[in-house]
């Protein structure tokens, strides 16, 4: 081989990894275009978000966000209070027929005592009549 | 001599050619930091009171407001007619996730940005199980129409913190995945290096005790890091205690209260209809600050790792409670006393000046140290409040706050 050939089949083999090369960085272009398309038209991540369909007004500046859920806890606290009303009436009952059932004790004990008395002194009498 | 040269020539030309056509050279792809210029959009996520023991509707109002009128926030809710805004702001766009689903307030972990030139990737872990929040990714990526990668890889956002150069991922991540993949810590680390287009600086040596690295570690500007320090925390909570033990009861009880939004709630109903107790906060200072003296060790050895790995470290006072996890009779876990910590924060550079958004806990004698620290530091302050119930679940701004994109991303 000589040189001319030998140049000349380097210069091939160069052309040939130059083409290659620019092969590769306009398909990588081609290939990033699609990706980065909205970024080419100035389309950035902020720009994407301010184009969401939900537009609000502009000025405001303060924001506050309420959760009218908690009308729901509240429901929640209801449910508990109105279970507690719910026991503590039960309690009431339940208070109240203790005293009732103190009073019938109370009475039955005095009714018992009483006839306790008469019985002793109806064993009294008999006895002194005797 | 000159058809050897020539032919010499060839080769070599010819080999750097096809190098430059197989090798995967750098492509720029590189994981959001968490340092740099402004920031632009961000991610939170809104849970009703119906439908989430932790709402967070408060929480929303003072991130968004404590941004800077600027930054657009993309607030991810699954309950959209619960909420209504009594102001309206342009800045503030919803995305609605299907009602079925339940997620929570925390955005940071199930999945992280990486940017390509002006483009946008989602990269989602290969499981992330808590509640529904693996769908946050999907939907974010279909309605702002960014692509979204599903990695093999295990991690969470908490437990990865980036810098301007190193991203820092917690001990427990590379342990898992080597777990996982049966390889070596050192191939697991390469294979986040190449994910997230950065050298990796793996965080602690044993498996951590505070499960997100986000909660005591802050990369700065530069070669610098804050790191958490327990034992000042301690140490100005002890004071606090012996100086103003009223405003601690009143701390204490206000945690208490504020749990379910209400004094006057003690106890809810859950989704599953068991019964949930807020937790007993009145009187558990003083346990807290021994709990945060013995964490104290292990921020110290993490400390002492990043300063051999040639970071400049300085310690911010953080207030951490034991973490051991205590569970409820349905097997779930319950909030503990706040994790008090000012590492959990976003930074930006705005024009030249360091600014630091600063979750405020309504503990003042600490909030105002954590403020003065970073102050010092010569940070702008910008705080924060209302953190308190987040961070009795151990959460606080950052993991609140997802950072989509900064004006310049590094």
């Amino acid at each position: 081989m000589n040189a001319k050939q030998a140049l000349l089949t380097s210069a091939a083999v160069c052309m040939i990894c130059l083409a290659c090369l620019l092969a590769q960085s306009v398909f990588t272009e081609l290939a990033n275009a699609s990706s980065l398309d909205s970024a080419k038209k100035g389309n950035t991540l902020k720009q994407r978000v301010e184009d969401l369909e939900v537009m609000q007004e502009e000025d405001a500046k303060e924001f506050f966000l309420v959760d009218n859920s908690l009308g729901d806890l509240d429901l929640r606290v209801l449910d508990l209070e109105k279970r507690a009303g719910a026991r503590e009436s039960r309690v009431n009952d339940i208070d109240g027929r203790l005293i009732t059932h103190g009073r019938t004790i109370r009475a039955n004990h005095r009714w018992v005592v009483k006839n306790i008395k008469e019985i002793r002194a109806d064993i009294r009498r008999l006895k002194n009549g005797n | 001599m000159k058809t050897i040269s020539i032919t010499l020539f060839t080769i070599l030309f010819t080999a750097f050619c096809i190098a430059r056509l197989t090798s995967n050279h750098d492509s720029g792809e590189r994981i959001l930091a968490d340092v740099g210029s402004e920031i632009e959009v961000v991610v939170c996520s809104a849970t009703s009171a119906r439908t989430s023991t932790l709402r967070n509707s408060e929480l929303v109002s003072n991130i968004v407001n404590g941004l800077p009128d600027d930054v657009q926030v993309l607030l991810l809710v699954n309950d959209l007619k619960s909420f209504e805004t009594k102001s309206s702001n342009n800045r503030v766009k919803f995305i609605e996730l299907p009602e079925e689903t339940g997620i929570s307030i925390w955005p940071q972990d199930p999945f992280v940005v990486v940017n390509f030139q002006n483009h946008t990737r989602l990269v989602t872990p290969c499981v992330f199980d808590r509640e529904d929040d693996h769908i946050m990714p999907l939907h974010l990526a279909e309605k702002l129409n960014l692509e979204l990668v599903s990695s093999d890889l295990h991690f969470e956002g908490g437990n990865i913190v980036c810098g301007e150069e190193a991203v820092f991922i917690g001990f427990n991540t590379i342990a898992v995945n080597s777990d996982l993949f049966n390889e070596t810590s050192a191939v697991i680390k390469e294979r986040f290096e190449k994910l997230f287009g950065r050298p990796v600086v793996v965080v602690g040596e044993s498996m951590q005790e505070i499960s997100h690295i986000d909660l005591i570690i802050t990369p700065l500007p530069g070669d610098h890091i804050a790191i958490a320090d327990s034992r000042l925390g301690a140490s100005i909570m002890q004071q606090a205690l012996l100086k103003e033990p009223a405003a601690i009861r009143s701390f204490e009880q206000e945690c208490e209260n504020q749990f379910f939004g209400r004094a006057d709630i003690t106890t809810i109903s859950d989704l599953s209809g068991e019964s949930m107790h807020r937790p007993t906060v009145v009187h558990q200072t003083q346990p807290t600050i021994e709990a945060s003296i013995a964490a104290a060790d292990q921020l110290d050895v993490i400390a002492d790792q990043m300063t051999r790995a040639g970071y400049k470290v300085v310690r911010i006072p953080a207030l951490v409670p034991d973490l051991t996890p205590k569970f409820s009779e349905s097997g779930k876990e319950k909030p503990n006393y706040p994790f008090i910590t000012y590492n959990n924060v976003l930074l930006e550079n705005q024009n030249g000046t360091p600014v630091v958004y600063l979750p405020q806990y309504g503990c003042k004698r600490l909030d105002n140290a954590g403020a003065s620290r970073w102050a010092e530091l010569g940070f702008r302050v910008k705080t924060i409040p209302g953190f308190t119930t987040s961070a009795m679940y151990g959460g606080s701004l950052r993991c609140c706050t997802k950072v989509l994109s900064r004006k310049q991303s590094l």
